[in-house]
């Protein structure tokens, strides 16, 4: 019988669910993408991890996201640019 | 400008040093100045990205570097068994020193989208690539960081 979860959390998600749990965790899955992709990582420990990292990696993207810094904003907003040549 | 940090920081992973970054933003913000007749009042954000994707090639082409090498979206996936090895304690510098290490074709999805917030159709029309394309390539990319945080890890 094919088995469908893999109770082991070491090793890559099953291949037939990364693109659901992707989009889960990106928030892009619509209701049933999220209902079946969540249900499955409930009971496949891979898919489960594999899941909790990427929204955390996801979280970690966007917080790491810098404003330059303030000369460097104060010359671009003035409209100090210079021909790179 | 609200959209300045927006471009500054897509311009640092494409052009990947701060100087050239902000010459490429302010070459955008010009350029922009001068075609603001021709903007056709939708997604503002994509319609200067692709004008600072334009200026950041125009750059490149000044300083005699060469394209990049793009990856055959057929190539090998990436071996996913290294899950266990991975320390989820990267952030910051470490994040984008890994992101930065992609090829273009999927680090400015991952920025576009995953830093950045736009849609996918916002960032699709910015890159100038069918919506499907763009997603393929966010998923492959974020499987392609994956793979680069873990060589970052001790051993």
């Amino acid at each position: 019988m094919l088995k469908l979860h893999r109770d082991d959390p070491e090793g890559p998600p099953c291949r037939h669910m990364e693109h659901f749990l992707q989009k889960t965790a990106d928030g892009s899955a619509n209701f049933f993408e999220r209902w079946y992709a969540k249900s499955h990582a409930n009971g496949c420990g891979r898919c489960n991890r594999f899941l909790d990292r990427l929204i955390e990696t996801l979280g970690q993207l966007k917080q790491a996201k810098q404003d330059p810094d303030a000369d460097v904003m104060e010359r671009l907003a003035k409209g100090n640019w210079r021909n790179p040549e | 400008m609200a959209e300045i940090p927006v471009l500054y920081r897509v311009a640092k992973r494409i052009m990947r040093n701060d100087a050239d970054a902000e010459d490429a933003v302010g070459q955008t913000l010009l350029a922009a100045t001068k075609a603001w007749d021709a903007f056709d009042g939708r997604h503002c954000r994509s319609w200067l990205i692709t004008i600072l994707r334009n200026e950041c090639a125009a750059i490149g082409r000044k300083r005699g570097s060469r394209p990049e090498i793009t990856i055959e979206e057929s190539a090998e996936p990436v071996a996913e068994d290294f899950w266990q090895a991975v320390e989820w304690s990267l952030v910051g510098d470490q994040l984008m020193a890994a992101l930065d290490e992609l090829p273009a074709d999927y680090r400015l999805p991952i920025a576009l989208c995953d830093i950045e917030e736009l849609g996918y159709e916002e960032a699709a029309e910015a890159l100038q690539i069918p919506v499907g394309t763009l997603k393929s390539r966010i998923f492959r990319g974020r499987k392609l960081l994956r793979a680069r945080l873990i060589s970052l890890q001790p051993n």
